[in-house]
């Protein structure tokens, strides 16, 4: 016959047990805030007015995982740490003032066009990576649109022996959100529409896109939901930036053209980042 | 016994009980004179360029310390200050790859005058990682009410392989180049109790470069090889 404290040490014994495989289920699985971490660029300030204008979908946007089969992420969202990156950027590049203020020379809408991760238990990597794409949309003092600029950062970070899931998420996204924010810094002011505004000159008003047809009830813009394996990954955002090119007008795409020329950014293979394909970068790509 | 004894004793263990690493170092000069006045800075970088290049942190600050140590009275950066501080230019995909683009970077007249400021002359670049190219072996273990244990035997092999390139901001150019490639087998046999026998390759390799550098930058160069 077992004796009381037997039992009793048992049940204290299994109780732990199942608690801990509870840590180890929940750690499994978490939802990230990212935080932001982007120091202020060098640059020099250029003569030039902007306002940030962030749509309600860009100020609500969370990742949220749905694919059963990934389960190192509930969501993500870095929301303050993007707006904090492109109000640092664009802060140091130029005077910041309000969307209704009459003097801008640009007002500057980003929207998030793609968002991608992957974890070391989906690529076998020993790393944690995330690739974010943001369209620009930007728009004279009229509000006329003048340039469409799509750029793209990639975060990695690697995997250490204390580091948990969410922290390297965090710190992924906010190397990805640096590199969007390095493209920019170094880029904008070889852009030929900061180039025109700088010789005093009214940069071409280019069409507005053609409206694009009501979403399925079921798709909700401001949530972000992801329909690919990680083994899809790399060819998800070259297919999306295919369509894009597609999309795009033909004097937007040669002023795209024409302003991915500089040479002194390291490449980036297309192993490295599934967003970046030596022909999409030539076609599309703006800042990068 | 007193823990000072006890301490020597733990770290005889450690050092009997540590597997070995082979480690080759490979290095050329290509300025003879090395101009290095106390007061003067240098940064220690890691290249992280693409998703297969990803120097560690851990081997970077390994390497400034060993210069650090070595050069006396040169004050060396650390890695994370400097690329926050230069933000947006030493990024992974934006730092110039070549000293000519380096160049190109310090015609920005703020990042130039913040180089000034800080005295630094030598840019030491660490591209490279420690990866495991080889495990065998097996252990299992298992735990119960009544206690747990392993059994087993593993082995696993790490090499580090890892290029450091020196340029000189004087000249804009390249003054050497050390390369090394360690590799070091690891042991973890298991009788109720795993006993890790670990070798620190990439420990190794930081010790191995580092003396080097410092040879390098110390005008030791009895060892060191010079391109005509």
């Amino acid at each position: 016959m077992l004796d009381k404290g037997y039992l009793s040490s048992c049940s204290r014994f299994n109780r732990l047990l199942v608690l801990a495989s509870l840590a180890l289920l929940a750690g499994c699985a978490s939802s990230v805030v990212v935080k932001p971490d982007i120091p202020n660029p060098l640059v020099a300030k250029l003569p030039l007015k902007t306002s940030l204008v962030y749509s309600k979908t860009f100020k609500n946007y969370v990742y949220v995982e749905t694919e059963k089969k990934r389960n190192s992420m509930k969501s993500i969202d870095f929301t303050e740490a993007q707006t904090a990156m492109f109000q640092q950027v664009f802060g140091s590049l130029t005077s910041l003032v309000e969307p209704t203020d009459p003097s801008k020379n640009l007002s500057i809408e980003p929207e998030i066009l793609d968002f991608q991760y992957t974890a070391p238990s989906e690529t076998k990597l020993k790393q944690y990576e995330i690739w974010i794409k943001y369209r620009l949309k930007l728009r004279n003092a009229n509000d006329a649109r003048v340039a469409d600029w799509i750029i793209k950062g990639y975060g990695k970070t690697p995997t250490g022996m204390l580091t948990s899931a969410t922290s390297a998420f965090s710190a992924a996204t906010n190397v990805a959100l640096r590199d969007v924010g390095a493209q920019l810094s170094i880029r904008f002011p070889q852009q030929s529409v900061v180039k025109t505004l700088l010789a005093g000159g009214a940069p071409p008003i280019i069409p507005e896109p053609e409206p694009k047809p009501e979403p399925e009830p079921e798709q909700k813009p401001e949530l972000v939901t992801s329909d690919v394996d990680a083994e899809q990954a790399a060819d998800f955002l070259d297919e999306l930036t295919d369509e894009l090119s597609n999309e795009l007008p033909i004097a937007e795409q040669d002023e795209i053209k024409s302003s991915a020329s500089a040479d002194d950014i390291a490449p980036a293979s297309s192993a490295e980042n599934p967003s970046t394909n030596n022909e999409g970068e030539a076609k599309v790509v703006e800042i990068n | 016994m007193r823990p000072s004894v006890k301490l020597i004793l733990a770290n005889m263990l450690i050092i009997v009980l540590s597997a070995c690493t082979t480690i080759n170092v490979d290095h050329v000069r290509i300025k003879e004179t090395v101009a290095l006045k106390e007061g003067d800075a240098m940064v220690v970088l890691g290249r992280h360029q693409t998703a297969e290049i990803q120097t560690e942190a851990s081997l970077v600050s390994c390497i400034g310390s060993r210069l650090a140590r070595g050069t006396g009275g040169v004050r060396i950066i650390p890695e994370a200050e400097f690329v926050d501080a230069f933000y947006p230019w030493f990024e992974a995909r934006t730092a110039p790859l070549h000293p000519k683009k380096l160049r190109k970077v310090l015609n920005q007249p703020m990042v130039a005058e913040k180089i000034e400021s800080l005295n630094i002359r030598y840019f030491v670049w660490v591209e490279g990682s420690t990866e495991r190219t080889n495990a065998a072996g097996s252990m299992t273990c298992s735990i119960g009410p009544g206690g747990g244990g392993c059994f087993g035997f593993g082995s696993w092999e790490d090499t580090s392989n890892y290029e450091t390139t020196i340029w000189d901001l004087a000249t804009f150019s390249e003054v050497g180049r050390v390369s090394t490639e360690a590799v070091g087998t690891s042991y973890m046999p298991a009788f109720v109790i795993p006993i890790p026998l670990l070798a620190q390759v990439e420990g190794d390799a930081c010790q191995g470069m580092g003396n080097q550098l410092v040879s390098f930058f110390t005008k030791d160069s009895s060892a060191l090889e010079t391109r005509p």
